[in-house]
């Protein structure tokens, strides 16, 4: 009994921190955007700790089993969302308002995410994709202006109501031709089960669907690039950064333990919509004004990219998934950290004009951002060259050569995106006068930079300890 | 001692160089005259012990292609140099005392630089040296023409024999694999493209001497002043033209019209500069047409006698420079003036340069009188009768007929003066004493004869043309060129400029790329603006896909 | 052979380092631009002594990649970097960094974002000759894209194109040639294992495949050259560029596409290929046709130089096709020169159109009263146009006596290319020369006397590969 409350250690810390926030918020007087930071940071170590002392011991097998797989995951998140949250802190310091809401609400939401990693039921995903999709609305509607965004908020709503029944839907249809709700079992009915009936097609489709919707896959990508229109840089942080990864993980995990290929369904379904995701983020990107929206096109893009190599459903596209997913995580991060630095008379900048000549004014922030940029683009010697060749090499190795021919034909269209960001900072004159950044950005933007130099220089230090886990997978 | 020789004209020339900018420069250039007349001596006494000496090194070393330095002294090089030689150090001394020159020291240096191209040029036993010297000519020829339209010609027609010569001998290499120019025989019988070669070398060698249809380069040297146009007629790309032609003459004979072709070019030539030599009134014009004739004259005859360059030419070479001067002086005397048509009756008061333009026509008979053999007759008579009834109307112009000079011209009329008639004198006597000319009756009737007709003024009747100011200014072969190759290669520049570049790829196929993409990317933006429509669309192609999918894999 | 001292990691990373010292100068608005430059030119001239060094240590008759140095990078897939030199890419590495040396000469004024300026230079001189020491296939490519970025941002920032479409055109179709060698690598690498790239010139591809990678290679490296149909972007940037710097950058990118085809192809064709490969020659004999004709009618001056570029390069490439392995490194020796010559020529015509700005008056007789300039300009117009001045004279005689005995016709075409090449840069020479009474230009307005014994090193080391390719290697 003991033993199992401690191996739910991490679930506690998280728990824990809500409990303790809403004492602090209701009791303390005294309280500074960085104090629910400094807790959130105690918590998250604590569940840091938790996760990887009890990387293979679980409480509730029967709902979530904790492995080397989910504990790999669960550390990447949590290892982002102490550095997003570090970060985030300084934009609340900025905007000297109130974090509370802020940190309680990813907090939440950190708990859900690695709860749907471990998922050994598909019950649980029942219960934690509405809840992650009413934490998103909240977040969504945090410091914004209730008029502005009403659309977007009815919208939202509306969108994970539906996805969330189709989920549910999904599941229960499963469910009962199953007649189990385990992944184990699900995953024993359909290995044993030689042609697939219409049913079980639809109900893979609607589970299916809504893990796209939550990994905002295009074309249900629209709520994501709203939210990023929106919400605040906290927010759109966070949803780039987290979230992905996490539902990344529930994707293959979908694959590997509960459905397997269905039939030949799932690679269908996923090659259209990685190829979707591939153009619709490149040439949308290509348009945006907005630097988020930009940028959250370009998410769209390389969330496809990935999804081609996860379609080969072996061993080499697992990993150079999980390989391109963390070096599109060090860039993303790299970015957002940017965007924090992009202040002019207090207000955080986001369209793409505000930060002309932005290499004149800040130019080693510039710099980074140069870097992370080129990074994306999968340009050697940067980081993002690894993750390129690790998707195609996989293609090659399975033979899939329009797939290859289509990732690359659309690298060209995401980079021409990324020029004219380029363009902007280097090659027009400044035009606004900039605030003052914050030295802890330039200490984060260093770090990242060091964390990209070294993996370019020695990736096995990066992929090594994850080869051998994701191997096991398969 | 030709390395010797070779290695000491560098070094005089980078000591010059050196001093050029100091002063005292004429006491510098004095002295540098003093050493050359004292080396040019030491050889005279050298070369006739006919002591041989190899010097040959060894220069690019390619697995695939050996080349050497060749400044072996030969007996074929002596016997050219010391002419040569002579006649640069008259032109050495010409550029120190002539008065309208700016840059003595300069122009000497040059002198010196092109004496070493041409021991250069003439001692290649390879295609590399050949090469080498010869556009050795057209990069001093640069320095040497100070007005820069004709220097642009000038160097236009070199660059353009030098690509030919480059070509034809990049071929000729491709086949026998050696670029020795012993074994060019061999190509008659191995080679390949002969026609090409063979034109190839004739464009070379008629380009770079200035003869029919690129005399225009030579010509145009009238713009420069009177030593320039000396030095440039007789030490530059003329001679390595003759060079070129000596070394080369087998891959001429390889194709059977190159000869005839070239036959007909020279005879053209003979006839061109024997018009201007009539027609045209500038003084150093006629200077150049004569120099024109004479060069026709030489190839001809290098055509015939391949040994002519060291048995004769260069001694003939030299009286028609002493012409030059004498045209010179007459020009210093009249107080630089340039036109023939306003000078006249001269004869009564510059009587020294009278004799001596007397002296110089037979010293100049003599000389080819010497060289004349019987089989040769076809290449003597012509060219002797016609230079000489050529300078008979010159003479008759300047010296003789009525008096058109100007009275600032007439009041200052005067001999040139010693520092140009003594030198001469002197070359004039001991050529007259060494090629025993005195002894030779065809040279007192022939120059008599001359005389004669110049006293007789016999082509006065061309006279008028000297006002014809078309047929004085214009400049036909430009012309030719101009419209022919230039405005054609222009126009076709421009059009494969705005109808391939702009129209095929700017506008057709680059431009159809980039419309495409932008609309592709304005109907995303379209579509992805209207907050609800644009939902509900993705949604119903998401779940479209879906559907599909199951269908696809039910079925 | 291998080094015990890594020296070809030294001289790849070298610029690099010089770039992070270059960063960290003080930006005092005084003397940032000067130092960032100082450091600069020391760093590239550290890394000459370098290269020189790697010179005296080479094997000149071995025709093999020695001094190499081998890094295991990626376990999954097994790819290891590998490096190495001959003295065919020591030369190549050698006359980029004196090209750029050149372009720094014609910038050391500029003081407007010196720091970009001097950083994106060392960035494109390291990936640069990593590309040139590439000595397997995965190492050549990462290099032959890495390179792309330094460029457009140097292109974008101080090129001073006015339209800024055409940079991104620019970058796109060399970053497509990029991507299509990266796919054909890849292929390489699944069918034939991660191979160096000697034993992928001695390799036999599998017959499913070798059309497409060959056709890869052949896109990616004639993408890089401005050979028809790609030459339209290159021309369009080339002649837009007014800063000197920039432009000798730019103009070294064809370089990269030779280098490229000299590297891959093997000794002969492969027969499926062979047949294909003769419409390179009669594309390229055009192009240069092409070129030469439009550069003759053209009368911008940095269009004419770009077609005086592009004509040699082409000549180049054809050499590569069609030469045997012995004409190679004739490429080298007439490459090295031809690189020297084209940077100085740019920077003196970057001089005289800065003058020309100054001035608001045409450049009709500039180089009348500026002796200086006169000469060097003169002498570098006349080295340009193949006078014994330079290892080019020589050096391309072999080139064309090979190309003439391959194809005569092809060979015609190229002599009557480079007949007009050489008068269109005679003629643009003859114009600066003309006596013109209203140019307002003085003496004063020569080029400096430090610049000047700069220009005239640059003769005397074009002098001396004239008289001995390899003069200044001292065997040890």
């Amino acid at each position: 009994m003991l033993q199992d409350w401690l191996i739910l250690f991490p679930e506690l810390a998280l728990l824990g921190f809500l409990l303790a926030a809403w004492l602090i918020n209701r009791y303390r007087t005294v309280n500074t955007p960085k104090t629910f930071f400094t807790l959130s940071k105690y918590f998250l170590l604590a569940a840091i700790l938790g996760t990887v002392v009890f990387y293979n011991k679980s409480a509730f097998p029967g709902l979530w089993v904790n492995t080397p797989y989910s504990t790999l995951f669960k550390i990447v998140i949590y290892l982002l969302a102490l550095a997003w949250y570090y970060l985030s802190s300084k934009w609340f310091l900025a905007k000297n308002k109130s974090s509370y809401q802020f940190y309680n609400l990813v907090m939440l939401a950190l708990l859900a995410l690695e709860l749907l990693i471990s998922a050994a039921s598909l019950l649980l995903p029942l219960v934690l994709v509405p809840l992650l999709c009413w934490i998103n609305w909240r977040l969504l509607r945090l410091y914004t202006d209730p008029d502005e965004i009403r659309v977007m908020s009815r919208l939202y709503a509306f969108l994970s109501w539906l996805f969330i029944l189709l989920l549910a839907g999904g599941i229960v249809l499963i469910g009962s031709r199953a007649g189990t709700f385990d992944c184990a079992g699900v995953f024993a009915y359909f290995q044993n089960r030689g042609a697939l009936a219409l049913a079980d097609y639809a109900a893979v489709g609607m589970i299916l669907a809504s893990l796209l919707f939550m990994l905002a896959i295009a074309p249900f990508h629209s709520w994501y690039l709203g939210m990023l229109t929106y919400a605040i840089l906290p927010v759109c942080g966070f949803l780039t950064l987290i979230p992905p990864f996490a539902h990344l993980s529930c994707l293959i995990n979908l694959i590997t333990n509960v459905f397997g290929e269905a039939g030949g369904f799932m690679r269908l379904v996923l090659i259209i919509f990685a190829a979707f995701s591939l153009f619709v983020g490149a040439l949308s990107a290509n348009g945006a004004a907005n630097i988020r929206r930009l940028f959250g096109f370009s998410s769209v893009y390389h969330l496809g990219f990935m999804l081609f190599s996860i379609v080969s459903f072996n061993h080499g596209g697992m990993l150079s998934a999980f390989a391109y997913m963390m070096i599109y995580l060090l860039a993303m991060a790299g970015v957002y950290t940017v965007f924090l630095g992009l202040k002019s008379r207090g207000d955080f900048l986001a369209n793409l004009e505000d930060i002309d000549g932005l290499s004149n004014a800040k130019p080693y922030l510039a710099a980074a951002f140069l870097i992370f940029m080129i990074s994306l683009t999968g340009t050697p010697p940067l980081l993002g060259f690894l993750g390129r060749l690790s998707v195609i090499n996989n293609l090659v190795v399975d033979e899939r050569w329009v797939s290859v021919g289509v990732l690359l034909l659309s690298i060209l269209f995401m980079a021409n995106a990324y020029l004219q960001v380029i363009r902007t900072i280097y090659f027009e004159p400044v035009k606004h006068n900039f605030d003052r950044t914050d030295k802890a950005i330039y200490i984060c933007l260093f770090i990242n930079l060091i964390l990209v130099m070294i993996s370019i220089i020695n990736p096995t230090y990066l992929l090594q300890d994850a080869e051998k886990i994701l191997s096991g997978v398969f | 001692m030709i390395l010797q020789l070779f290695l000491n004209l560098l070094l005089v020339s980078a000591l010059a160089l050196l001093i050029v900018q100091t002063e005292h420069r004429r006491v510098w250039t004095a002295l540098l005259l003093v050493l050359g007349t004292l080396f040019a001596w030491h050889l005279t006494q050298i070369f006739p012990l006919h002591q041989h000496e190899t010097a040959v090194f060894s220069w690019i070393s390619y697995p695939h292609l050996q080349a050497s330095l060749n400044l072996s002294t030969t007996h074929g090089l002596e016997m050219m140099l010391l002419p040569l030689g002579l006649t640069a150090l008259a032109l050495f001394y010409l550029n120190m005392v002539y008065p309208h020159e700016n840059s003595r020291i300069g122009v000497n240096v040059l002198v010196l630089l092109f004496v070493a191209a041409f021991i250069l040029l003439a001692g290649s036993r390879d295609f590399i040296q050949l090469l080498v010297g010869s556009c050795s000519y057209t990069v001093l020829g640069f320095y040497l023409i100070n007005q820069p339209a004709d220097r642009q010609k000038f160097v236009f027609y070199n660059f353009l024999a030098e690509m030919a010569l480059f070509t034809a001998l990049a071929v000729v290499y491709s086949k026998l694999g050696t670029i020795s120019l012993d074994q060019l025989g061999a190509y008659q019988a191995e080679g390949y493209h002969k026609d090409l070669v063979a034109l190839l070398i004739l464009v070379a060698v008629v380009a770079k001497s200035g003869l029919f249809l690129f005399q225009n380069q030579l010509l145009d040297w009238q713009e420069l002043t009177f030593n320039r146009v000396m030095t440039l007629s007789f030490l530059t790309t003329p001679l390595a033209g003759m060079l070129l032609f000596a070394k080369l003459q087998p891959l001429l004979l390889i194709s059977p019209f190159a000869i005839p072709l070239f036959k007909v070019i020279l005879v053209m030539s003979l006839l061109w500069g024997f018009a201007g030599a009539l027609v045209i009134d500038n003084i150093k014009a006629k200077a150049l047409y004569l120099n024109l004739m004479f060069y026709s004259f030489a190839f001809a005859w290098l055509e015939q006698v391949p040994e002519a360059l060291e048995n004769g030419i260069f001694y003939v070479m030299g009286a028609v420079a002493a012409l030059n001067l004498l045209l010179v002086m007459v020009n210093i005397s009249s107080s630089n003036e340039h036109y023939i048509s306003l000078m006249g009756g001269f004869g009564r008061r510059i009587k020294l340069t009278l004799l001596l333009s007397i002296l110089g026509v037979f010293v100049f008979t003599g000389c080819l009188c010497r060289f004349y053999t019987p089989q040769l007759y076809h290449i003597f008579i012509p060219y002797l009768g016609l230079t000489l009834m050529a300078l008979a109307h010159i003479g008759y112009n300047i010296y003789f007929g009525s008096e058109h000079a100007d009275e600032r011209v007439s009041a200052l009329l005067k001999n040139a003066g010693f520092i140009y008639g003594l030198p001469l004198f002197a070359g004039y006597a001991a050529a007259v004493w060494g090629l025993k000319l005195y002894a030779c009756g065809w040279v007192w009737g022939l120059t008599g004869a001359a005389l004669l007709f110049s006293l007789s003024g016999a082509l006065r009747f061309l006279n008028p043309l000297a006002d014809n100011e078309p047929l004085q200014e214009a400049d036909w072969m430009s012309r030719i060129y101009h419209s022919l190759l230039l405005l054609p290669l222009r126009m076709l520049g421009r059009i494969l400029w705005l109808a391939v570049d702009f129209v095929v790829i700017e506008r057709t196929v680059i431009g159809s790329i980039s419309e495409t993409t932008a609309l592709l990317v304005r109907g995303l933006q379209r579509i992805q603006s209207a907050l609800w429509l644009n939902n509900l669309l993705m949604l119903l192609i998401g779940l479209g896909i879906i559907i599909f999918a199951i269908g696809y894999c039910y079925a | 052979m291998h080094s015990p001292f890594q020296l070809l990691s030294l001289i790849v990373a070298l610029p690099f380092f010089g770039l992070l010292f270059v960063l960290t100068v003080k930006d005092d608005p005084k003397t940032e631009s000067r130092n960032a430059f100082n450091v600069c030119i020391f760093t590239i001239l550290a890394n000459i002594l370098m290269i020189w060094r790697v010179f005296m240590v080479l094997d000149e008759q071995s025709r093999h990649l020695q001094l190499q140095e081998h890094f295991n990078w990626l376990s999954t897939p097994d790819i290891n970097i590998i490096i190495g030199v001959d003295v065919f890419a020591l030369l190549l590495i050698l006359a980029l960094h004196l090209a750029v040396l050149i372009g720094l000469s014609g910038v050391r004024s500029n003081t407007c974002k010196q720091k970009s300026l001097m950083v994106f230079t060392l960035l494109f001189l390291s990936m640069a000759t990593g590309f040139f020491v590439a000595a397997d296939i995965f190492s050549f490519y990462l290099f032959f894209e890495a390179m792309l970025l330094p460029v457009f941002m140097i292109i974008g920032m101080f090129g001073e194109v006015r339209k800024t479409g055409l940079i991104y055109r620019y970058f796109l179709y060399n970053f497509l040639g990029a991507i299509i060698l990266f796919s054909a690598v890849m292929i390489i690498y699944h069918f034939h294992g991660a191979l160096t790239l000697e034993q992928f010139a001695r390799t036999e591809l599998r017959p499913g495949v070798r059309y497409y990678i060959w056709g890869a290679v052949f896109i990616s490296f004639l993408s890089r050259i401005p050979i028809w149909p790609f030459h339209y972007w290159i021309s369009s940037i080339n002649s837009s560029i007014r800063n000197p710097l920039a432009f000798i950058i730019t103009a070294a990118i064809p370089l990269t596409g030779i280098y490229g085809f000299i590297r891959f192809l093997p000794a002969q064709f492969p027969l499926p290929v062979a047949q294909y490969a003769w419409w390179v020659d009669i594309i390229g004999a055009v192009t240069m046709l092409f070129i030469a004709l439009i550069g003759f009618s053209n009368k911008d001056t940095q269009y004419k130089l770009f077609a005086y570029i592009t004509v040699y390069y082409i000549m180049y490439l054809l050499g590569v096709f069609n030469a045997s392995e012995l004409i190679r490194i004739n490429i080298g020796y007439s490459l090295f020169s031809f690189v020297l010559i084209a940077a100085a020529l740019e920077v003196l015509t970057g001089y005289i159109y800065h003058q020309e700005e100054l001035y608001e008056s045409g450049t009709r007789g500039f180089l009348c009263k500026v002796k200086r300039l006169s000469f060097s300009y003169s002498y570098l117009t006349i080295a340009a146009i193949g006078m014994p001045l330079s290892a080019v004279f020589l050096n391309n005689f072999l080139i064309l006596s090979r190309l003439l005995a391959s194809n005569i016709k092809m060979g015609m075409v190229l002599i009557a290319s480079l007949t007009l090449v050489g008068a269109m840069l005679l003629q643009e020479l003859f114009r600066l020369k003309v006596d013109n009474p209203d140019c307002p230009v003085d003496a004063k307005d020569d080029i400096s006397k430090p610049m000047f014994w700069f220009m005239l090193f640059i003769m005397f080391v074009l002098l001396m590969t004239f008289i001995k390719p390899l003069w200044f290697v001292i065997d040890e």
